[in-house]
């Protein structure tokens, strides 16, 4: 195979290499009195937009019980099948409630489905993206930890609701 | 379905949706209808039952000659001659759609609570060809949601349709109404009569064929969502009946059974027993499942390889005069397998458990042979019937009790005298509850194998495995090869 060599001639300016060792030099004294992107992380942490999608949990009504009653929607589009639900009857007028809700963060890709299909709002993604930990149990997060109270999660279902009924306008 | 003698059936050619067929005379509409690939809705026609014609969803539009031209309820015409069908016309469509209108007017927006989601006929219709929004602005009607009619079902009034499915199969099934609408128009709800709970064996049915989610069996309820679930299809083995069941499993525990169509058996329908009595197979280590083989050791067990215990329950053959009793639920593969077993063997005596009839028996389905597979195993040439009475004193004998539900068959005398028993060798899939075993022999239940059972008039029928058996457990045929190979050449057991 014939091969083709492009060889670019460096100029004299280049070769002596001074000038472009300035140039660098002026690049990095610009950037320094820039506003910094980076943070000092532990100590100063990322307040995430309203839009992040980060751990996803259950919704806790005002009285204490959940929201979900356990239609398994988010377990059948999960795509990564993090989400594990048995239902259950309870005594209240909605008659059915989980007994038993977990999500594997192992598994979860926070993609936001189970959020988007829920038909309850009971599911919703929070900000919590800091999920790491030192074993796998402490991961599998059952109905306990889940459930929060609709008072710490209410800006992002009224941010979700928003956006759904400007997809959803009432003349389609 | 039609009616009149066999080859009787008249043929004449109508015309569906502008294509002509040869149709019976005189035959359901709506049957052949979607007998040639037409989707037509129904609600309230079963063919098990009798005609109603009272939801009005399988309306289509009739142009030619016969019935009055315009929309008729197929369900309830017969076939003429020189029929003209349109199934999916302007007419047709419209008609159906403002009958769905109707429907869903009161009906309660409870999918995601309702069991019935998934395999609901409503929810189907309704994606199908209902319209997307309501264009009511008034209350809904409001109704008990949670009434209890004895102990195997709970009804909710809000969403029964009134399509009358199951006070029709209590009239014409069973011969015995219980259920009925009360109160007329916009009014009527279901209920049964004077609110009396349910009765007899067959409530089952009516949550099968309730095209809503108004009546729920209280043993499955919010147990699963019916598309996680793994159906498989078996036969059922509580009655010597063998009706066609289809077993729904997830994570491998069986969560309901449902009855599947067979014409000439159980046609749509299956008794509560065979329908609810499906704890034994879902039986859990931990709750006294034998899920690996066990020696007695003493006074403990200690378990041990299977091919230990069949070198042990040889010898322990050949030692004693034997007496070789097979499970009456094992099927006709290992029947033979066990007959080949102690085919060779001097003096034993081996044969499968036939215990009396029971006075179960009912007009409908359920016979009074607690053995689903008596006939094909009284088919085997070799193997004996052998009648609890027959059983006779055990003692200085080496008994051989093998297969599911032995211990469920065996009472009182018959149980004292295998307990008496020199060695008792047991091959079942929990403890006897008599006698101490020797050797315990993991089985298999029914829900976990394949074979053939032949059912109380012969119809000869294929179970399959609906379960995964606990990882120790090996199969029946698998465990009467194994004995067969070592009573057969005993030289070599000791290896």
């Amino acid at each position: 195979m014939q091969v083709k060599r492009l060889e670019k001639r460096l100029t004299i300016a280049e070769r002596l290499a001074i000038p472009e060792i300035l140039k660098g030099l002026a690049f990095t004294f610009r950037i320094m009195f820039r506003k910094r992107v980076t943070r000092q992380y532990p100590e100063e942490r990322y307040e995430a937009p309203i839009a992040a999608k980060g751990q996803p949990l259950l919704v806790e009504n005002e009285d204490g019980t959940p929201r979900c009653v356990a239609c398994s929607m988010c377990e059948v589009v999960c795509p990564p099948k993090a989400i594990t639900i048995t239902g259950g009857e309870t005594e209240r007028e909605i008659e059915r409630e989980p007994e038993e809700f977990r999500i594997d963060m192992l598994r979860c890709i926070l993609c936001g489905l189970c959020e988007e299909v829920c038909p309850k709002e009971a599911i919703v993604m929070s900000d919590r993206l800091e999920l790491a930990d030192f074993t796998r149990e402490s991961l599998v997060f059952d109905k306990r930890r889940l459930l929060t109270p609709v008072s710490e999660l209410s800006n992002r279902i009224r941010y979700t609701k928003e956006k759904y009924d400007k997809w959803h306008s009432p003349s389609s | 379905m039609s009616s009149g003698a066999e080859g009787e059936t008249r043929m004449t050619t109508i015309k569906v949706d502008g294509v002509e067929h040869e149709a019976p005379l005189g035959g359901r509409l709506l049957d052949f209808l979607e007998s040639i690939g037409k989707v037509v809705p129904r609600f309230c026609y079963h063919p098990g039952l009798s005609v109603a014609a009272s939801c009005r969803q399988c309306q289509v539009e009739s142009v030619g000659k016969g019935p009055r031209p315009g929309t008729i309820v197929s369900c309830r015409e017969r076939i003429v001659e020189g029929m003209e069908i349109h199934t999916d016309s302007e007419a047709a469509r419209k008609a159906r759609a403002g009958v769905m209108e109707f429907l869903l007017l009161n009906h309660p927006l409870d999918c995601p609570i309702c069991d019935k989601a998934g395999e609901c006929m409503l929810q189907d219709t309704a994606y199908g060809t209902g319209q997307a929004a309501g264009r009511t602005v008034e209350p809904r009607r409001h109704l008990p949601k949670r009434k209890s009619l004895g102990d195997k079902i709970l009804l909710d009034n809000e969403r029964c349709i009134l399509c009358t499915r199951c006070v029709r199969f209590f009239e014409d099934v069973c011969g015995e109404p219980q259920l009925t609408v009360v109160d007329r128009g916009d009014r009527s709800y279901l209920d049964t009569f004077l609110g009396e709970p349910l009765r007899g064996n067959y409530q089952g049915n009516i949550v099968d064929i309730c095209p809503v989610g108004a009546l729920t069996l209280k043993k499955f309820r919010f147990r699963s969502r019916p598309w996680f679930m793994t159906s498989t299809p078996s036969v059922c083995g509580l009655c010597s009946r063998g009706c066609n069941i289809t077993i729904d499993v997830r994570n491998n525990r069986i969560l309901r059974i449902r009855p599947r169509f067979h014409g000439e058996i159980n046609r749509w329908w299956m008794c509560d027993e065979g329908r609810l009595d499906f704890d034994a197979y879902n039986m859990q280590p931990e709750e006294g499942r034998l899920a690996e083989p066990l020696i007695r050791d003493g006074e403990g067990e200690r378990p041990a390889e299977l091919s230990e215990l069949l070198a042990l329950a040889a010898e322990f053959c050949r030692e004693g005069p034997a007496l070789a009793l097979l499970s009456p639920f094992a099927t006709v593969e290992e029947g033979e397998a066990f007959r080949d077993c102690f085919a060779g063997l001097d003096g034993a005596r081996a044969g499968f458990l036939a215990p009396g009839r029971s006075a179960r028996a009912d007009r409908l389905l359920h016979t009074d042979d607690p053995c689903p597979n008596r006939a094909g195993l009284s088919r085997i040439e070799g193997l004996e019937a052998v009648a609890p009475s027959e059983i006779g004193d055990c003692a200085g004998k080496t008994v051989f009790l093998s297969g599911f539900g032995l211990d469920v068959l065996l009472h009182g005398e018959a149980r004292t005298a295998l307990g008496r028993a020199e060695r008792l060798i047991v091959h079942g899939h929990r403890r006897p509850g008599f006698g101490n075993p020797a050797l315990l022999i993991p089985a298999r239940t029914p829900a976990e194998k394949n074979g053939r059972w032949v059912n109380g008039s012969g119809i000869e029928q294929r179970i399959r495995p609906a379960l995964r058996a606990p990882t120790l457990v090996p199969d029946d045929l698998e465990v009467f090869r194994g004995l067969a190979e070592r009573l057969a050449r005993p030289q070599e057991v000791k290896a």
